[in-house]
């Protein structure tokens, strides 16, 4: 493993720890309706798919992580500005 | 000539009970302003009784409520209702709204090819969060946050809205309700459902003719 790809796995593994501990204030008595099949989860079933990386768990991973993308560049800041 | 529409509403698990319930709110609209509606409910919102009502009737606007993937919409029971290269050719000369995951990304875009007047739907998963009121989901102040604005485009379109102005009226009550979930007087978990419905309005596309009405 070359140095850059230490350095990517150590920046997606921080990502991950970041992405859970926003999802670990999720009430208890709240669900998440997601996908094809009308999955419902939990925060623990949401938390454990993030660990996992799989579909759902990078979905949530996307989701977050373009949020603050959108939030950084600018974009949230404008769609609120432009509809008030 | 009045107007018609068609709208499929099963609902066989939480996900559809809450979509069902939802648009029980566009259905009731639409008879107060005394326009015809073909309801496909439950087990009716199966393939057969679609394409034969799209057929026999003819509704101008189609509005799917159901599960979806990037090549179909489904019904009652996850029974496909359109498929991209089975049948998109029965939403030909229709409006389309689909309030399903991923269609609009394949399915959508196949439609408008296929002759659709217009698509609306979202490229990747719709998702929202509840609180699991089976019984009562339209008390459920936090499914609100999400379908609010996605009964919006449905309630623009029957106002007679051009496509592109059903499709931005929902995106501003989405922006609206983020705004809200953003403002210093919300609580600690707001931010995420902000994210998520930043996701659904981010993703919520209208291809075809913008100018067209209901």
């Amino acid at each position: 493993m070359t140095g850059e790809d230490k350095k990517n796995n150590t920046i997606e593994k921080e990502i991950q720890e970041l992405v859970k501990a926003r999802l670990s204030v999720m009430p208890d008595n709240v669900f998440i309706s997601i996908g094809a099949n009308g999955e419902t989860y939990t925060r623990d079933e949401l938390i454990e798919h993030v660990n996992k990386k799989d579909d759902i768990g990078k979905l949530i991973i996307d989701i977050d992580m373009g949020f603050l993308r959108a939030l950084k560049e600018g974009e949230i800041y404008e769609q609120i500005v432009f509809n008030n | 000539m009045n107007k018609l529409f068609l709208i499929t509403r099963p609902n066989y698990e939480i996900t559809t009970r809450y979509l069902f319930a939802w648009s029980g709110i566009i259905v009731d609209t639409a008879k107060a302003k005394g326009i015809n509606v073909v309801e496909l409910r439950k087990d009716k919102a199966n393939r057969k009784e679609f394409e034969s009502r799209l057929t026999k009737l003819k509704p101008r606007l189609v509005i799917i409520n159901g599960h979806g993937s990037d090549t179909c919409v489904t019904g009652h029971d996850g029974e496909v209702l359109v498929e991209a290269g089975q049948n998109e050719d029965i939403l030909c000369s229709k409006i389309v709204y689909s309030l399903s995951c991923n269609s609009a990304s394949c399915l959508g875009a196949e439609s408008v090819k296929a002759g659709a007047l217009c698509y609306i739907g979202y490229k990747t998963k719709f998702t929202f969060f509840h609180q699991n009121k089976i019984t009562h989901p339209l008390d459920d102040n936090i499914a609100k946050l999400f379908l609010d604005p996605s009964n919006q485009v449905a309630l623009s379109l029957l106002k007679g809205n051009r496509t592109q102005d059903a499709n931005r009226k929902s995106k501003e009550l989405s922006m609206k309700n983020i705004r809200k979930l953003l403002s210093s007087a919300s609580s600690k978990e707001s931010a995420l459902y902000a994210k998520f419905l930043w996701s659904n309005m981010h993703n919520q596309v209208c291809y075809g003719d913008q100018e067209v009405c209901f």
